[in-house]
């Protein structure tokens, strides 16, 4: 799937665009897991310019949280569509994740 | 009595994720189409996704293709889908809820259907002639 990636300071940006759904899925764990594979520790998923997000999403969501738990990183979520929050809700993903309004937000946490 | 006009479309698709791709792009053209709202969509669009993934993954155990057959209703309140399948008898009404376990003890899978089931206003499932049909509904006004 089509995402953009920065760094600020010692954390990851990462910014799914589009759909993290069935089809996107495994694209999106791959290269998240090659960026931690490869050394990142703080790790911020920019929601912004994610308009969907699945089962699919979430789980891979859960794969890249525990990888990061298993090296001692840290993960965090941030600027979340009303939409997507819904569906974190409803989960109750949104106790397992560090969710922030804002990337500002998230970077001073992480 | 009022009468509503009433729309929609059959399709069949074959148990594949190119063909769930397929049916997931007609299903937005259709509802944008009818003009319901964008935060519907995304719930019935999840909806339909979750439903077609876990029949492909699950209800198949031969590696034949097989038809599934989705059946869309408006009715300008009200989007009804029903899928229909020849798989195997899965009674999704009756698999557990994954809320509330800890992440450490989190196995990927099985938050789909709670997501559906927790978004459609109505939810049904009956195994009718060793066929699964599952209706699902959700109101749009």
């Amino acid at each position: 799937m089509e995402m953009s990636q920065r760094t600020v300071s010692d954390v990851f940006i990462i910014s799914p665009k589009g759909n993290l759904d069935f089809n996107h899925a495994t694209s999106f764990q791959e290269k998240t897991t090659a960026l931690v594979e490869g050394g990142a520790k703080k790790v911020l998923i920019d929601f912004s310019e994610l308009s969907f997000i699945s089962s699919a999403g979430l789980r891979v969501l859960i794969v890249l949280a525990k990888l990061l738990q298993q090296k001692s990183g840290a993960l965090a979520l941030s600027s979340m569509s009303e939409q997507i929050q819904e569906v974190f809700s409803i989960s109750g993903f949104h106790k397992l994740f560090s969710i922030y309004s804002t990337e500002d937000e998230a970077l001073k946490n992480l | 009595m009022i009468e509503r006009a009433c729309r929609g479309y059959e399709m069949v698709i074959k148990n594949s994720h190119e063909e769930v791709s397929r049916a997931i792009y007609e299903f937005i053209n259709f509802c944008n189409e009818q003009s319901i709202a964008l935060s519907t969509i995304y719930k019935l669009r999840l909806a339909m996704e979750e439903i077609l993934v876990n029949a492909i993954n699950y209800s198949f155990l031969d590696k034949n293709l097989h038809d599934i057959h989705i059946k869309i209703t408006y009715d300008a309140e009200r989007v009804c889908i029903e899928f229909l399948d020849d798989g195997i008898e899965f009674n999704p009404l009756t698999a557990p809820e994954p809320k509330d376990i800890p992440l450490d003890e989190r196995i990927p899978g099985g938050i789909g259907i709670y997501l559906v089931k927790t978004m459609m206003d109505t939810f049904e499932y009956k195994r009718s002639n060793e066929k699964n049909i599952l209706t699902i509904s959700k109101k749009t006004t």
